[in-house]
């Protein structure tokens, strides 16, 4: 029976990439690449805010992702959240490593403005419940949470921003996190 | 310590996909992911969840050259397959970890109280086989230097050769230390990757170490590495 090509959407398209890459595809590999680098090493470089960091926790995350393609598993929905959290979780461990010098370094003039839900008026965050969740929350809560997400701060590293004790700042992220979860209903 | 209250374990796992937990409590939920279900469902859930905020990272062009470092590096396709092989391996490790807790736990207390003039190692690990608590090797880290003493006979077999590794913590991406020497004692400096939470691994290479820069033979012996 013939059955006709479902065209491919780009969700769709990566979740293929990746099942070729768990077959062992290095070209698979190369187009994912090709795809995704310049979204990942943007992702990587807010949170390391240098370039040379930034391509290593690009680097380790495409070898990961080389390797260990089959813990792209069925229980995951979304191929682009899966990629994403490889590159952020590999960044946040050098951010941890580098820590000391990262502090101690004036920061690049495009973090000097810090992550607003304005930023980015295209992105899928205009309109989404996600960001009407957000805007509901407290404003330290809500600023914790995006330092935290986009710039890897630590809750240290907030406290520290936002001159608050340590304790106030992981409780407004705890309930920022609660609040969250309560008002995107899962 | 991973809670098992819902409630915490979904916080816990919030906080983990935020970032905000330091490298320790990090570490920790990243070796838990493969054996707590209900612990990755939670990291799933909040990474889907909050992924729409990776938009507000502006895109930006990597370094021209990236892709080549990248390819340049990967391991073969056939190479590539061990990585199941190597958590296999962990697996089983970790099932014969309570096993190996008596034989570690006087090995360490020998460790710690022999007399050093340099004092106690900040790092040690017992290595042994995935599927054999008697420990081969004893691993000691401090002061810079990584240090490895036989405990029983592990000769390399005949034309090759083996090959320390660390995995480090929250990672599963084996990095290369150095080719044990006939003998069995080993000396190296100290890898940054040393740490609570980390792996020592020995697999059965070519002569002259891995040609990939990842293993490409067996995982033969496995050790923790715990802080003294």
């Amino acid at each position: 029976m013939y059955e006709p090509p479902t065209p491919l959407t780009p969700p769709r398209m990566a979740r293929d990439l990746i099942a070729a890459i768990q077959r062992g595809s290095e070209p698979a590999l190369r187009e994912l690449y090709r795809r995704e680098s310049r979204r990942l090493f943007g992702i990587a470089r807010r949170i390391l805010g240098r370039d040379d960091l930034a391509a290593e926790a690009l680097q380790e995350a495409f070898l990961q992702v080389w390797q260990n393609a089959a813990s792209f598993t069925p229980e995951r929905g979304d191929a682009a959240a899966w990629l994403t959290g490889i590159v952020r979780y590999r960044a946040l461990d050098l951010r941890r490593r580098h820590a000391r010098e990262m502090s101690a370094e004036p920061m690049p003039a495009d973090r000097l403005t810090e992550p607003a839900l304005e930023d980015s008026p295209e992105a899928r965050l205009v309109e989404s419940a996600l960001r009407r969740c957000l805007e509901a929350l407290e404003g330290n809560q809500r600023q914790s949470i995006l330092l935290a997400y986009v710039e890897g701060l630590s809750h240290a590293d907030i406290a520290v921003r936002s001159a608050a004790p340590l304790g106030t700042v992981k409780s407004w992220v705890r309930r920022g996190l609660l609040s969250l979860k309560a008002c995107l209903g899962a | 310590m991973i809670p098992t209250e819902p409630e915490e374990l979904d916080a816990l796992a919030g906080e983990y996909v935020l970032g905000t937990l330091d490298a320790e409590a990090a570490a920790e939920v990243a070796a838990a992911l493969e054996a707590n279900a209900a612990l990755r469902r939670a990291v799933i859930s909040w990474e889907e969840r909050l992924h729409p905020l990776a938009d507000l990272a502006p895109p930006a062009d990597p370094p021209l050259d990236l892709w080549d470092r990248i390819a340049a590096n990967l391991p073969s396709a056939g190479a590539a397959r061990q990585g199941p092989a190597l958590r296999r391996a962990l697996a089983l490790w970790r099932a014969n970890a309570i096993a190996a807790t008596a034989i570690a736990a006087s090995l360490l207390a020998y460790v710690l109280l022999r007399p050093a003039p340099s004092g106690p190692p900040a790092w040690v690990a017992l290595l042994h086989a995935p599927t054999a608590p008697a420990p081969v090797w004893l691993a000691t880290a401090g002061n810079g230097a990584l240090r490895l003493d036989p405990i029983a006979a592990y000769p390399a077999p005949p034309g090759r050769d083996l090959e320390l590794w660390v995995i480090p913590a929250g990672s599963k991406v084996p990095r290369p230390l150095g080719l044990i020497p006939a003998g069995g004692r080993f000396v190296g400096a100290q890898p940054p990757a040393l740490g609570s939470g980390a792996v020592l691994a020995i697999s059965i290479e070519p002569k002259g170490g891995s040609p990939t820069g990842l293993p490409t033979g067996p995982v033969v012996l496995i050790g923790d590495v715990r802080g003294t």
